[in-house]
């Protein structure tokens, strides 16, 4: 027992530093990859789309309406993926929307994350009086019928792309509410919490530097999620003529505007719809991807 | 009266009357019911008991981590000349992990996953304004020498997950003397470690000790570990303390039947009986909920009698030298008592 301590030979254990493993369980991830080059392709598009557009998105030439995609009878290298009921040209119409329908789903996801962290950490950590009144503001969101209070939102405020982001921001904090404050729950008793705590740690540190890092590949899933959902909400509300307004293309409005000729030219409803698809599906491809790699280590 | 406490002139914390009671569904539970004692300087103090005595919500009580539906009160907390109970949380900061800092029982969950040791290290010698930067890193890397760990500089940079258990508690010890304390509260830190690195983890602790010169206040209900570490012990029952005595007074004496109890469920390896029964004290710790009378251990005791269930407490019992004990029986019948067990055991 009066033994001086000797220094201990273990002290090269093999294991990698989070960032090493992150990046080798990421070199095996199909489903992280997949989705990472689907939003890489369709963030350049959005970034780039002036560039990238052959031309330009508004122009209409109704002497050249419903023209034919490129392979199809009597398609051409003007028009790749053909013309719409106006005579604009699809492709590029496409491409524009990529940076709105982007614009809104990225603004609405990140502004109702930070509304529904920042409310379901407090309630989570501080408990009692607070907690109670996130839980209720968090029960009155849930009782409301979200689409339709967007409807009459945006029929109120107008379809600018700004409010539509907010409207819709204002539908999705409630799942960031609920997880953050269950997993700030989880988080809580940690002992990890109390030693900070011990160590005369602020509330605003133990919060912010302490919980929201072991959280946020849970915040990071639910983000991408509401994402996808509000990309598909924003299709939907522009698809009823209660989103962005025309002629702006986005791609709710590129699907609401073929609808008058989609039994004879259905290419026009399809290739946005398809847009939206595999956009939605790859962001969610992404964000089980980055929740798979950046799990914190050693929490269980 | 109360000499017992007393055990030197100046003592760094002082707790007289600490009372924890927690609201619960049923009734008001009193966690503790009126502890005190003194810690000198340099000296280690523990605290045994069995789960639920009480011992570890009286060290969150001093630390102010008791949970929403816990109070507490003293007639008188202080540490280093400054009252610590119930304690504004900002001035409560600039002590914690300060002058006074906690080691937990878990190394598993007691570094955060997300950061490197270096960087945890750091972080409370940067809180407590006592240098810059680099002034951090020499001291997180001289402390991380000091607990034994090898390749200090590099050791840094390596996150938690990446350290055996052993290593974690040595780390977490380096952190709560980053900032020189002088007390630390150590609430069970060898129970998760396996038996051999707990003793070199006791070592450690001993020889830290010597070495800066902290007081520790050392919570276990492993008697073995008191053995080895302690300069004096509170052995405490249901929320009180019940027999206070130096280490080597309290094994050589033991006086409260409950005490007795305790050691005598030590297991013995030695000849002459082997193969006896391991010992054990019948009965259940009873329900604290509600007012108590009398004494707490009486169901359970072979020496009970009617007056032991009289009274709002049993009178501490002074026999010299800081050794102190809680019962109704005289010293004489309770050193009979012992010889008797040891008599029944051998």
């Amino acid at each position: 027992m009066s033994n001086a301590p000797a220094p201990l030979d273990n002290m090269d254990l093999p294991m990698p530093s989070p960032r090493q493993q992150s990046w080798m369980m990421a070199k095996h991830h199909v489903g992280l990859q997949i989705g990472a080059l689907i939003v890489l392709v369709f963030t350049i598009w959005a970034v780039f789309a002036p560039f990238l557009a052959p031309a330009d998105p508004y122009v209409q030439n109704l002497a050249n309406r419903l023209a034919p995609m490129i392979w199809q009878d009597g398609g051409s290298w003007d028009h790749i993926l053909g013309t719409d009921g106006f005579g604009r040209d699809l492709l590029s119409r496409l491409i524009w929307g990529t940076q709105v329908t982007m614009i809104v789903g990225f603004g609405a996801a990140f502004i109702s994350g930070v509304v529904g962290t920042t409310l379901g950490m407090l309630g989570g950590y501080l408990g009692g009086k607070i907690d109670a009144a996130v839980i209720f503001l968090i029960n009155v969101k849930l009782a409301m019928p979200g689409v339709l209070i967007a409807l009459s939102l945006v029929s109120i405020f107008g379809g600018s792309l700004l409010s539509i982001t907010i409207i819709l921001s204002l539908l999705f904090w409630d799942r960031f509410a609920v997880v953050t404050r269950t997993a700030t729950q989880q988080v809580r008793t940690r002992e990890y919490i109390a030693a900070a705590e011990c160590s005369g740690a602020s509330k605003a540190w133990i919060l912010f530097r302490e919980i929201l890092p072991n959280i946020s590949n849970q915040i990071i899933v639910i983000g991408s999620l509401e994402m996808g959902i509000a990309i598909l909400i924003e299709a939907a509300l522009s698809f009823l003529g209660l989103g962005i307004q025309p002629p702006t293309p986005s791609w709710g409005i590129l699907v609401s505007e073929a609808r008058d000729t989609m039994f004879f030219k259905p290419h026009l409803i399809v290739i946005p719809g398809l847009a939206i698809c595999i956009l939605v599906i790859g962001i969610n491809l992404l964000g089980d991807g980055i929740r798979d790699i950046t799990e914190p280590q050693g929490r269980n | 009266m109360a000499y017992a406490y007393e055990a030197c002139g100046e003592p760094i914390l002082s707790v007289r009357n600490l009372e924890v009671s927690l609201k619960t569904s049923v009734g008001e539970l009193k966690a503790t019911r009126g502890i005190s004692f003194d810690i000198c300087p340099g000296e280690t103090f523990a605290i045994v008991g069995e789960s639920g005595c009480g011992k570890s919500i009286s060290s969150m009580a001093l630390m102010g981590l008791l949970p929403r539906i816990a109070t507490a009160r003293a007639d008188r907390c202080v540490f280093d000349g400054q009252e610590i109970l119930n304690l504004s949380r900002r001035k409560l900061s600039n002590i914690r992990g300060n002058t006074l800092s906690m080691i937990f029982q878990d190394p598993m969950t007691s570094l955060n996953p997300v950061y490197t040791i270096g960087d945890q290290l750091t972080e409370v010698f940067l809180r407590h304004g006592k240098g810059n930067r680099k002034q951090a890193r020499e001291r997180a890397v001289f402390l991380l020498e000091r607990v034994g760990i090898k390749n200090a500089a590099e050791r840094l940079g390596a996150y938690p997950h990446q350290l055996s258990g052993g290593l974690r508690q040595r780390v977490v010890i380096a952190m709560a003397m980053m900032c020189r304390p002088k007390l630390i509260i150590a609430d069970e830190p060898t129970t998760a470690l396996d038996v051999t690195v707990q003793m070199r983890t006791l070592a450690l602790l001993a020889e830290l000790q010597r070495e800066f010169g902290l007081a520790i206040i050392l919570i276990t209900h492993d008697l073995g570990v008191v053995a080895s570490l302690s300069d004096r012990v509170a052995v405490m029952y249901a929320g009180q303390i019940v027999e206070t005595a130096p280490t080597r007074q309290l094994f050589a004496d033991p006086t409260h039947p409950y005490t007795q109890g305790l050691i005598q469920c030590i297991p013995s390896y030695e000849p002459p009986n082997p193969d006896a029964e391991l010992h054990t004290i019948p009965g259940m710790v009873p329900s604290l909920i509600g007012k108590q009378r009398g004494c707490a251990f009486r169901n359970r005791c072979s020496l009970a009698v009617d007056a032991c269930g009289e009274g709002d407490e049993i009178a501490l019992r002074e026999l010299g030298e800081g050794h102190a004990y809680r019962c109704l029986q005289p010293h004489d019948a309770l050193v009979a008592n012992w010889r008797l067990l040891q008599g029944e055991s051998a």
